[in-house]
């Protein structure tokens, strides 16, 4: 039954809904930080790819430097030679230094490439020689003549030197050259992917935004959704109990207008205190329902002691009797609606009892209602301080149908019945337990 | 002091007592009905001191609105008799100045403390 109802069934959805969103949700964050990794991967890749390209730069700008720095020596060497101005040998050493400089950064750059290294070595003698040859030429010039410097120069062992420089100056920047656009085109390749991979990763924010905007929006709908239906649902359920409230109230007063209608139609005075007796016990009963049930609300409690003091005020004030004091002591104990018409009954035959014999008409008197607890259940008592009871009375006994009323009920009760003995009036006591087994 | 009423109720045996309960305390009942229609016509034409009102009518007649009718054109003040009397109820009836809202199941004693204040 409960799968066809409603609220139930939406509740239900809901929280099947609400289950995958947390396992997409937590998918999500796995997936967001596994991209995060991999785009910060894909970075430090490309970042490595692109200072390899610069590396080669610098390999290249090197082998250029060391090249322009021995053509330069040498073209001042030549014009030592022809003008024997020492302004030349200042040119000149400061060009042997920048060569010796520039070779020394490309063997620092080319140590991860023993191929180029291998190069080096020879390159290295061949500079030696080169500037060996140089410094002779320029000592022979500074000594004398022309003359005997250029005979150095004829001599060619300069200049072989310095073209096997230039060969394997060539072999290296060749090589260079090779390697600066092969990992050029690596630099692009992972440019290419980590700019798909920014992409990609943009976009599959992008959808889980939407989607996760989308399942707020459901959500937001099914709650409002849900929200109105329980809403509805209270309404026609609020509805359905005050049309019964209704109508077992109007059924009451059908029944007590029935029997008013036969008591007053009725020529004995016996005939009509019976039916006002049954009437008493209709109104008792009709009041518990009304304590039970108040209009535009669900069940309410039913309070005992409240109960207690209305009714015997009821039934007091009923008779007209100015000459009866009510004193009325009770807790406020809140009973199994089970518990609440046999107590409400028992109570109405107590205080009609009390009322009966214990205040007969023209004797002023006093009649004492008490609700308290004992032995961790209730007592509730009903005394008055008329002439008591005859010496022999014995409630199991009685042919009254007020005492096997009351014996019934308490047994309905599970309680216990108790007549006490008292120097004044009669004195009667019900203990049952605060709920039904 | 006697009152002439009118008792407006659909229950036939509920009316048949709460004319014998009224004629009890003394009082004179000159009109019965069962539905606001009959009742606003014999109103009109018996003049009633205060009227006894059940809320549910016969012929699904309002019992509230003809409460209302019968204070605004005739002056006449309504007693309401119902099983259940709502909080919204009372606030819309203000305007019909009720003599007061009676619950059933009625005894003579609720009824005659009600009629106390008329």
């Amino acid at each position: 039954m409960a799968s066809t109802d409603p609220a139930e069934t939406s509740g239900s959805d809901r929280q099947g809904a609400r289950e995958r969103t947390y396992r997409m949700l937590a998918g999500v964050m796995a997936a967001l930080f596994l991209g995060f990794g991999a785009l910060g991967g894909l970075f430090l890749w490309y970042d490595n790819a692109t200072s390899w390209v610069s590396h080669t730069h610098r390999v290249r700008t090197g082998v250029a430097d060391t090249l322009e720095a021995l053509t330069e020596a040498e073209s001042a060497q030549r014009a030592y030679v022809l003008t024997a101005d020492r302004r030349f040998v200042t040119t000149l050493e400061d060009a042997k230094r920048r060569a010796l400089a520039s070779f020394e950064a490309l063997d620092r750059l080319t140590r991860d490439n023993p191929a180029q290294q291998d190069r080096l070595g020879p390159l290295r003698t061949q500079m030696a020689i080169r500037l060996e040859v140089i410094d002779q030429v320029v000592a022979a010039r500074a000594a004398g003549a022309p003359v005997a410097a250029i005979r150095i120069i004829r001599q060619g062992r300069g200049i072989a030197a310095m073209d096997a420089i230039r060969a394997q100056l060539k072999d290296i920047d060749a090589t260079e050259a090779r390697l600066e656009v092969e990992r050029r085109a690596r630099a692009d390749t992972i440019r290419v992917l980590v700019i798909g991979a920014v992409l990609a990763f943009a976009l599959l924010l992008a959808i889980v935004f939407i989607r996760t905007l989308r399942e707020l929006d459901l959500d937001r709908e099914a709650e409002a959704d849900s929200a109105e239906r329980l809403r509805r649902l209270l309404a026609d359920r609020t509805l359905l109990i005050d049309e019964v409230n209704h109508r077992v109230k109007n059924s009451l007063q059908q029944i007590a207008s029935v029997v008013r209608l036969q008591s007053r139609a009725s020529p004995h005075a016996e005939t009509r205190e019976a039916l006002e007796k049954t009437l008493d016990r209709i109104m008792a009963v009709g009041r518990v329902h009304e304590q039970l049930y108040r209009s535009g609300e669900l069940l309410g409690d039913f309070d005992a002691g409240l109960y207690a003091e209305a009714l015997s005020r009821e039934l007091i004030e009923s008779l007209g009797r100015d000459d009866v004091v009510l004193e009325t002591d009770v807790i406020s104990a809140k009973l199994d609606v089970r518990q609440a018409t046999p107590l409400a009954l028992i109570l109405n035959e107590l205080i009609t009892n009390a009322l009966k014999y214990g205040c007969p008409p023209g004797r002023a008197c006093r009649i004492r209602v008490t609700l308290g607890t004992d032995e961790g259940g209730y007592r509730l008592s009903v005394a008055d301080d008329g002439h008591g009871l005859p010496a022999n009375f014995n409630p199991k006994q009685g042919k009254s149908l007020g005492m096997r009323a009351i014996d019934a009920l308490t047994r309905q009760l599970q309680g216990r019945f108790i007549v006490e003995t008292s120097e004044v009036g009669a004195h009667f006591a019900l203990v049952f337990p605060r709920s039904l087994a | 002091m006697t009152m002439r009423i009118m008792v407006v109720e659909d229950d036939a045996l509920i009316a048949l007592d709460m004319v014998g309960l009224l004629e009890e305390m003394g009082h004179e009942v000159v009109a019965e009905a069962a539905d606001a229609c009959a009742a606003w016509e014999l109103a009109e034409h018996d003049r009633p001191d205060m009227a006894l009102v059940d809320i549910r009518l016969a012929r699904n007649t309002d019992g509230g609105k003809l409460a209302l009718k019968l204070y605004d054109r005739l002056g006449i003040r309504s007693l309401f008799v119902s099983g259940s009397i709502t909080e919204e109820f009372r606030r819309e009836m203000a305007k019909a100045n009720p003599v007061g809202f009676l619950g059933k199941p009625v005894t003579r004693r609720t009824l005659g403390d009600a009629l106390k204040t008329a």
